[in-house]
């Protein structure tokens, strides 16, 4: 876990965002945080709270849903990303997703791997090889699957299939990785490795996930943040938010008192 | 693991790479403009056809008085351009055919979507869709030489060239239309309706007849629209089976009479018109009546699939 | 009377009804299978007609539908597929996009007689093609728009979203998603649409009368823009305007056009049913 008391550099900083959908859905309210460099970032809070909002405004895959109102600011490295001219292919290559329920495009292990490297046109093929090792490795992957890159990525488990996906994100060396929940669908074993690869992923990362329940955001959060309604109730260093939480919703959600 | 020490920003090839722009590569660009043109090509083309249906079609309107237009006597050889019989024989044999392909297309789509199991439902809808690939002109074809003789003989008719036999012919050849849209909407019908029925101690007839079908009922209005839009606009089988003798009827026995429908005129006629004469253009305003009256039906057919559509968004959201 | 009798009614008035309806197809490919076997013949397919149509062979009008067949294609693939992913891929829900979906829907009911003289007023006269496999070609074009369209479209929405999304979080512009990701995953479904929407053009008769079709022409055309047999026209011809025509010739005939017409039917129905099965998703 992170080494409490030394202030870690802001990688991503949120400023007063405000997002509403058109049909009056999941929406965001004066959001102010700061996302980690090198620490895994949590956010939770019941369904509905604005954390996969948040998420899709971060790599602005909300650019092509019916987004009604969008305000406010998001630095990354300083430079506001909501700015309508800013380079969205680029962000979307250093911000990743992962998301909730596993994706495997329907194409060959080794092709979903370098699907966003063929898309940035990369075409040397050692350049490629040497990508699909080093982030199935890193998605602790590379061991069962490594003598069969060519099969339909939908002969992978679940499991297996949800780390696929994160090893695709990872080709494209982002600076963030996002994570929507991203064990949801898994069972313990596989959760327990998704958990293991993220605290080896933090080094050279920063990580943002949404955990799929307030047990994993606890186990995992070297930050985390509350969201509740599209509000962000509390944020804080994750020792602090789970064991003594300032703020009483903050406190009744983590011990279930609703949910 | 070994990668510690890889580089945290994106590699130098992939900031060189396409999409890097700002509003992506040219190529992107001219490839979404050319979509797009094709997207709205089909409203130009929809109104080309109507331009060029009122340009040759006008002059009709202005060389031939509304009177005789409206008259009962369709005799172009000597200038008797009366449009009512053809109306009339159009309206006769739709009307006919979709009274007729209404109930057997809704039951043959009962059947086949609530009915039969899976593998037999797999071979008739691919049957239903081949009737709808058979050209015009072979039932056409088929109808002269097979359905005409024995409706001569059933009707005692001189010739079984009658308006009702474009009925049966006609209403068959709607019916892949109405059941398809049909099955489609009963497929629609939530599996829990049914369900719910059945828990009620209802019969699988019982669910079927109070609570699938009258579900669908805005799809079986569409279904209809949409058969008597295909109906109006047959050509050649009407053209070989219905004895074109423009007529108006004098009673509900005369469609066992022949009859002669706007379409079948154009078709027959238009091959022998000399351009620019007015029989050429009172042709064209045939046409431009039948644009006019098609348009008319399929807006209304959409409408009520637009309506259908936006409540089940609703549903969903 | 029991519920169970009156079930048992209802199903079997509508089997009878089904039955009705279905036989008959199968009945109508049957007999004229049966009845025109007889004058197929090798020399029937590749011959020219003779005798005022009555004796020879049926080239031109074969050769006359293939030609509209590919310049339907070549009209209304490019066409119905960039409206198609216009629609499903580019297409936000506004009025002008209301617009396209009305005109197509129109486009779909106007009758095909309507569109034999929507083509001779434009591509015969107007533009000076003369009655021409061109004309011809362009007409039945846009009468098949709406079915490709559609049906393309179909295809396309059925890609899961999800696919767009994961390709879009990669860096994918809007047309590399496409091109990757979403075309050849619809591309089973957007063949089946063509073929089905080519079919109906080849056993269209009303749309070319005025615009491509010869009525007795014993030659080959030399260039798109000569008129041509073709053979629902010709099935059409012998049958109604020729006295003392041959039954067999007219069977011989109406069995070539109906093959041709259904082939394509059976092989889009197998495209489709092959790939539905070999899907992932």
């Amino acid at each position: 876990m992170t080494t409490p008391g030394a202030t870690p550099e802001p990688k991503i900083q949120i400023l007063d965002l405000a997002v509403a959908y058109s049909d009056g859905t999941e929406s965001l309210q004066g959001i102010t945080m700061d996302i980690y460099a090198h620490q895994i970032n949590v956010l939770f809070g019941p369904a509905g709270g604005g954390k996969s909002t948040l998420l899709r405004t971060l790599n602005r895959l909300n650019d092509q849903a019916d987004v009604a109102l969008q305000r406010g600011q998001i630095l990354l490295d300083g430079e506001d990303i909501l700015e309508r001219d800013y380079d969205v292919i680029q962000l979307r290559r250093r911000v990743g997703i992962v998301f909730a329920r596993p994706v495997p495009l329907p194409m060959s292990i080794y092709e979903n791997v370098v699907y966003g490297l063929r898309l940035a046109g990369v075409k040397d093929k050692a350049q490629l090889d040497a990508a699909v090792e080093r982030t199935l490795k890193q998605a602790v992957l590379w061991d069962e699957i490594a003598d069969r890159l060519g099969d339909s990525a939908y002969a992978l488990s679940g499991g297996q299939q949800q780390r696929l996906c994160l090893a695709r994100s990872l080709a494209l060396q982002p600076e963030v990785i996002m994570l929507d929940e991203p064990t949801s669908g898994l069972d313990p074993i596989s959760t327990f490795k998704v958990e293991q690869t993220l605290q080896n992923l933090k080094k050279d990362y920063t990580i943002l996930i949404v955990p799929h329940s307030v047990q994993q955001a606890a186990r995992i959060a070297d930050w985390a943040a509350f969201f509740l309604q599209g509000q962000l109730v509390e944020w804080g260093q994750g020792r602090q938010v789970f064991t003594a939480p300032k703020n009483r919703r903050t406190e009744e959600y983590i011990t279930g008192r609703f949910g | 693991m070994a990668h510690s020490d890889q580089p945290l920003s994106p590699t130098p090839q992939l900031s060189a790479a396409p999409g890097s722009g700002k509003r992506g590569t040219l190529a992107e660009t001219l490839i979404s403009r050319a979509i797009q043109v094709t997207g709205i090509s089909t409203v130009v083309l929809v109104l080309l056809i109507f331009v060029f249906l009122i340009r040759e079609g006008l002059p009709a309107f202005v060389q031939v008085p509304l009177a005789d237009l409206l008259s009962a006597r369709w005799y172009p050889i000597e200038d008797y351009f009366g449009l009512l019989p053809l109306i009339a024989g159009s309206l006769i044999i739709t009307v006919g055919a979709a009274v007729i392909a209404l109930p057997l297309g809704v039951a043959t789509a009962i059947f086949i979507a609530e009915i039969v199991p899976d593998w037999v439902r797999d071979i008739l809808k691919p049957m239903v869709e081949i009737l709808a690939g058979i050209p015009s002109v072979v039932i056409g074809f088929v109808g002269m030489l097979v359905i005409v003789p024995l409706f001569r003989v059933a009707f005692d008719t001189p010739t079984g060239l009658t308006a009702f036999t474009g009925i049966v012919l006609l209403a068959w050849m709607a019916l892949p239309t109405v059941v398809s849209v049909v099955e489609d909407v009963l497929d629609t019908v939530p599996r829990t309706y049914r369900d719910a029925g059945l828990a009620l101690g209802m019969t699988r007839w019982q669910t079927i007849a109070k609570i699938v079908v009258p579900a669908g009922k805005s799809g079986i209005l569409t279904a209809l629209m949409l058969g008597v839009g295909r109906a109006i606009g047959e050509t050649m089988t009407v053209m070989m089976v219905t004895g074109n003798a423009p007529r108006i009827p004098s009673g509900p026995l005369d469609i066992f009479r022949p009859a002669r429908t706007m379409t079948a005129t154009i078709a027959a006629e238009m091959g022998e018109v000399a351009q620019g004469s007015t029989h050429y253009h009172v042709l064209f305003a045939v046409g431009l009546t039948l644009f006019v009256i098609t348009f008319a039906i399929n807006l209304a057919a959409a409408a009520v699939v637009f309506r259908r559509t936006k409540r089940a968004e609703r549903m969903l959201s | 009377m029991s519920r169970q009798l009156s079930q048992r009614i209802a199903f079997t008035l509508i089997t009878l009804v089904a039955g009705l309806v279905i036989l008959p197809i199968m009945a109508i490919i049957v007999y004229i299978a049966i009845e025109g076997l007889g004058a197929i013949s090798w020399s029937f397919l590749t011959e020219m007609p003779r005798d005022g149509m009555k004796a020879g062979g049926l080239l031109p009008a074969i050769v006359g539908t293939l030609a509209l067949t590919i310049g339907t294609a070549i009209v209304a693939v490019p066409i119905g597929m960039g409206g198609a992913i216009y629609l499903s891929e580019y297409a936000k829900d506004n009025a002008s996009t209301r617009a396209i979906r009305i005109a197509i829907i129109n486009l779909a009911g106007i009758p095909s007689v309507v569109y034999g003289l929507f083509g001779l007023g434009l591509f015969v006269i107007f533009l000076n093609f003369g009655t021409s496999i061109v004309a011809g070609s362009l007409t039945l074009g846009i009468m098949t728009l709406p079915v490709i369209i559609s049906t393309a479209e179909e295809a396309l929405r059925a890609v899961p979203q999800s696919f767009r999304l994961v390709s879009t979080s990669l860096g994918g512009t809007r047309w590399q998603t496409i091109r990757r990701v979403v075309l050849p995953q619809a591309l089973p479904g957007i063949i089946t649409g063509i073929i089905l929407g080519i079919e109906r053009a080849a056993g269209e008769t009303a749309p070319i009368l005025f615009t491509a079709a010869a009525f007795f022409l014993p030659q080959l055309p030399n260039s798109v823009f000569d008129q041509t047999m073709a053979l629902p026209y010709h099935l059409f011809v012998i049958s109604t305007q020729v006295p003392g025509m041959p039954l067999q010739i007219q069977y011989g005939t109406a069995l070539v056009l109906l093959t041709f017409v259904l082939s394509l039917n059976i092989i889009a129905t197998l495209i489709r049913r092959h790939y539905r099965q070999k899907r992932v998703w």
